[in-house]
C-alpha cells in the first residue's frame, strides 16, 4: 500500500494510506500536482485537528467497505461522539474540512453548528460564542 | 477572512427563519446572512434540494416557507386535460386552476405548460429547482422539471415557439419538406422573408438552368 506523508501546521508528520488521503480532494489535487515523493504540508491544519480528520475518514472508509459489520446506528453514534467537542475545536474542524475539501465531514460539522444555533435566541448565541472565544484566548 | 467562509457554510445550513435570527447576533453575521448565496442555500436546505438556479426578483420568495412556493412544470400535450392532470399528480382541479390563473378548464389549450402544486416534500428531494416568473400565473415560483431537463427560459420559449411557427408556415406555403425548410431558415438566420427570397432565387436558378434539358 502506498503511503502519503502529511505535514501539519506544527510540523508533525502523519503517514496515511494513499486511499485514505484521496478522500480529501485538496490532498488529491496536491498529489496529482507534485507526486507522492515529497511530504504534503498543510499549514492551515493543526496536528490535533488533522489527527481527528484522519480518524473520521478512516472510520467511514472501514464502514463503507464490504463485509463491515457496522450498522447505521453505530455510524451515527460515532458521528455524534465525534462532534461532541467544544465549540473552538468544532469550528477548527469546519475550517479544516473546508480547507481539505472533505465533503462528508464538512456537512457533518456544519450541520452540528447549525443545529446548535438554530433554535436559540440571538443573545444566547452571542453568549455562547463569546465565551468560547474567551476560553480559547 | 477565512472564518467568514466557514460561517457562510454554517449559516447556509440553517432554515430561513433561523438565518433571520442569526442575522441579529452580530454585524459580521448580518453581512453573511445578507449574502444571496447563503440565503439560497438556507432556502434549499430544509427541502434537500440538489441545486437552486436563478435569483428571485423580490426577496419575498425567500420568506415564503412551505411548499406553496414550489411547483412542478408539466408540458401540456394534446391529450391532457385538467382533470386528468389532477388525478395524475394527486391534486385538486381547483388548485391547478388557481396556480395557473385559469378561469376555465379550457384554458389549458392556450398554455405550453401548467404548474402543478407540490404536495409532498419527497417530490423535492435531490431535485434541481429553477426560480422563474411564470407568464400566465404572474408569480415567481421555484419550479422543478420532472423529466430532469432544464427550463426553456421564457424569452427562449417564446423564441422557439415563434421559430416553429415560421417554420411551419414556410413548410406549408412553399410545400417543402422539413429539411429543406430548415436549411433555408438557417441560411437566412431565422428571417422568414429572407429565407423565402433565397428559396425563390434558387428555384429561379433551377428553372433557368434545368429547363433546356427537358
Amino acid at each position: 500500500m502506498v503511503k502519503v506523508t502529511l505535514k501539519s501546521a506544527e510540523g508533525d508528520v502523519f503517514e496515511v494510506d494513499e486511499e485514505l488521503a484521496l478522500e480529501s480532494l485538496m490532498v488529491k489535487n496536491m498529489i496529482e500536482d507534485v507526486g507522492l515523493d515529497s511530504a504534503i504540508s498543510l499549514p492551515n491544519v493543526s496536528s490535533t485537528i488533522l489527527a481527528k480528520v484522519i480518524e473520521y475518514i478512516k472510520f467511514h472508509m472501514d464502514a463503507q467497505k464490504d463485509g463491515s459489520k457496522k450498522t447505521s446506528e453505530e455510524i451515527k453514534a460515532f458521528d455524534d461522539d465525534f462532534v461532541n467537542v467544544g465549540i473552538p475545536t468544532l469550528f477548527e474542524m469546519v475550517l479544516a474540512s473546508n480547507y481539505l475539501n472533505v465533503k462528508s465531514l464538512l456537512s457533518l460539522t456544519c450541520n452540528t453548528v447549525a443545529n446548535m444555533i438554530k433554535t436559540k435566541p440571538p443573545a444566547e448565541v452571542k453568549e455562547m460564542f463569546t465565551s468560547a472565544k474567551q476560553a480559547k484566548a | 477572512m477565512e472564518n467568514g467562509d466557514a460561517w457562510r457554510l454554517i449559516l447556509g445550513k440553517l432554515p430561513v427563519p433561523g438565518l433571520a435570527r442569526a442575522a441579529c447576533v452580530c454585524r459580521s453575521w448580518r453581512e453573511f446572512a445578507a449574502d444571496p448565496a447563503v440565503i439560497a442555500a438556507a432556502f434549499a436546505a430544509p427541502w434537500e434540494l440538489k441545486q437552486l438556479v436563478g435569483v428571485p426578483s423580490t426577496p419575498s420568495l425567500w420568506k415564503a416557507s412551505g411548499l406553496g412556493c414550489f411547483a412542478i412544470s408539466h408540458p401540456v400535450t394534446k391529450s391532457d386535460s385538467v382533470a386528468a392532470l389532477a388525478i395524475k399528480y394527486k391534486v385538486q382541479v381547483s388548485e391547478i386552476r388557481r396556480l395557473n390563473n385559469m378561469l376555465s378548464d379550457h384554458g389549458i389549450r392556450a398554455r405550453d405548460r401548467l404548474l402543478i402544486p407540490v404536495t409532498s416534500p419527497c417530490a423535492l428531494r435531490g431535485k434541481v429547482c429553477f426560480i422563474e416568473m411564470d407568464l400566465h400565473s404572474r408569480r415567481e415560483m421555484a419550479v422543478i422539471y420532472p423529466d430532469g431537463l432544464g427550463p426553456l427560459h421564457d424569452p427562449k420559449v417564446a423564441a422557439t415557439s415563434l421559430k416553429s411557427t415560421v417554420f411551419r408556415s414556410m413548410k406549408t406555403s412553399m410545400r417543402l419538406d422539413s429539411e429543406t425548410a430548415q436549411y433555408y431558415l438557417a441560411l437566412a438566420g431565422g428571417n422568414f422573408k429572407q429565407a423565402l427570397a433565397e428559396l425563390k432565387g434558387d428555384l429561379d436558378w433551377e428553372e433557368r438552368n434545368l429547363s433546356p434539358l427537358w
